[in-house]
């Protein structure tokens, strides 16, 4: 034997490092890297909010489409369930369709007509809480023409539950007893208008299948959105999801189980959207536009980086001819 | 800017959460797991002990007698620190159980059952869009993959067209998972953005989120 030690590795490996395309070197660096960039973008975009407002989508159509169609005197429910700040950007979207309900009410109330009677039920520990957030940033923006307890009431706390649901929905009086400033549901005049689920034309809620278990005993048949109104509405609420339900949500959607089905950010962006065009509300009465842009940059990065990420991946098995399924 | 003691607290704790990220488990966030996880077991038995009073002891204090069956029943679960006595909390677990399953079953049953199957047929009849083919294809592929739990063939074997179908249908299941798997991420990216939230506009107040609308 020569006693020369041979390099066996193959060439196309011998200098592989040093010529790797940048997409195939991605993979090697460091995670912390990659969050540094992520948090970096997004703190960049909060502190210069990039404004994004999307196209409203038909899910969204349908349920703003849904409120314009309400007749005077109409019942709204909103069983509210927003329970942690972490939901609320989230769930922002909740605070639009209420602000639209009240202008749209307050439309009607200066034009000499009944106006909508929202009656919003939180059915969270905190939700009342979360709820006198909603009045503290968007209160210039209740028309002062609305009354409360003739034109909107928020009611006491009752917890999330099958039965409360149940009884909500046959028979409200029973389990609804005060407003959540301890005046009795006697003496307010709103609730001459809900005293049944029959009365609700428009339910919306942040609850998913408890409540669409319940309520489809009331009407079984797929939901047309283009009609629906009391008494069958109550069968078939609005859903209001997070970002992460959409997959789980759009087969009860489709199904016609449920009227309309808004999640997440995207969704909000497009809701403030329309108010804003329509109303004269500024976008950010909500948080979804203002953080749409915090949302979305970073997604994208991420999307690239697996995009680059499985290119460089396959192009270095090619070489390297490594068998599927990741590490060795 | 700060204005208060519970911002300045909730401010730390993001700061201790993301130390995670560049300094692993090191002690300050060690801490702030402890405390959680404390202060949630602490509040959760405070509530817990209130509403056995509130909805359990005192309605029996007051003469309704029967209410002592689910208080008993309760109490029962407390056997399961002792060795000997341990078997007597799987009757109110089994109850628990049984109870809630047949209670979820009616809304599940009418919602998640029966309606999606009929929902489903409602939607893709008649087959006259490109959506409603791929839908009872995806369905019909999926289920498939799921009811047909032959062997599939080995390498080097001809895979039988069964096979290949079962395959579409796990493609169709991966669809959904991967679309599912997309969402969670932008959730969690959610939580992530409510805590810068909480550094740049609540502490140090700038950015347009700091501004009172």
């Amino acid at each position: 034997m020569s006693g020369k030690n041979i390099d066996k590795t193959p060439w196309y490996l011998q200098k592989a490092k040093g010529t790797d395309p940048w997409f195939i070197k991605i993979q090697d660096v460091n995670v912390k890297v990659y969050i540094s960039i992520l948090l970096i973008v997004t703190s960049a975009v909060l502190i210069t909010p990039v404004v994004i407002t999307p196209e409203p989508d038909h899910l969204v159509l349908d349920v703003y489409n849904w409120i314009e169609r309400l007749e005077p005197g109409d019942t709204v429910l909103f069983v509210e369930a927003l329970w942690s700040y972490y939901y609320r950007l989230d769930y922002s979207v909740g605070w639009s369709i209420m602000l639209h309900v009240m202008q749209r009410s307050s439309q009607m109330k200066s034009q000499g007509l009944d106006s909508l009677k929202l009656i919003i039920v939180p059915v969270t520990a905190d939700g009342i809480v979360q709820l006198r957030d909603f009045f503290t940033r968007c209160g210039k923006f209740i028309p002062t023409n609305l009354v409360e307890g003739e034109d909107y009431v928020v009611t006491t706390y009752l917890p999330a539950s099958s039965a409360t649901y149940s009884k909500i929905a046959s028979d409200p009086w029973d389990i609804i007893k005060q407003d959540n400033k301890g005046n009795n549901v006697q003496d307010l005049p709103i609730f001459e208008y809900f005293k049944s689920g029959e009365d609700v034309s428009l339910a919306i809620s942040e609850v998913a299948n408890t409540l669409i278990g319940l309520w489809a005993s009331y009407d079984s048949n797929p939901v047309d959105r283009t009609t629906c109104r009391a008494p069958i509405a109550i069968a078939h609420p609005v859903q209001l999801w997070d970002s992460a339900s959409q997959p789980v949500g759009m087969p009860i959607y489709t199904s016609g189980q449920v009227g309309g089905l808004i999640t997440g950010i995207r969704h909000g962006s497009m809701y403030e959207t329309l108010l804003n065009r329509n109303y004269g509300l500024p976008l950010n009465t909500g948080y979804a536009v203002w953080i749409m842009g915090a949302w979305s940059l970073p997604c994208t990065f991420m999307i690239l980086m697996c995009i680059l990420g499985n290119i460089g991946a396959y192009i270095e098995r090619q070489q390297t001819s490594k068998p599927l399924g990741g590490k060795e | 800017m700060l204005t208060n003691i519970p911002q300045l607290i909730y401010v730390i704790f993001v700061v201790l959460c993301l130390s995670y990220i560049y300094f692993g488990n090191w002690i300050g966030f060690q801490l702030l797991n402890e405390l959680f996880v404390a202060s949630v077991i602490g509040y959760a038995a405070v509530l817990a002990f209130e509403a056995s009073v509130r909805t359990g002891w005192t309605p029996l204090v007051n003469g309704t007698w029967h209410f002592a069956i689910p208080l008993i029943l309760g109490f029962l679960y407390f056997s399961i620190i002792s060795r000997k006595w341990s078997w007597m909390s799987r009757y109110p677990s089994i109850i628990i159980v049984g109870v809630g399953a047949a209670l979820s079953m009616v809304g599940s049953f009418a919602g998640d059952i029966a309606g999606q199957i009929s929902g489903t047929w409602f939607l893709v009849y008649p087959l006259n869009t490109f959506d409603s083919w791929v839908l009872l294809l995806g369905m019909l592929l999926a289920l498939w993959f799921f009811i047909y739990t032959v062997p599939h063939k080995g390498r080097g074997m001809t895979p039988v067209i069964m096979d290949k179908l079962a395959d579409l249908g796990k493609a169709f299941v991966y669809c959904f998972m991967a679309n599912k798997y997309a969402a969670t991420v932008m959730l969690t990216y959610i939580g992530i953005i409510t805590n810068l939230i909480a550094i740049i506009w609540i502490w140090l107040g700038i950015g347009a989120g700091s501004i009172p609308i």
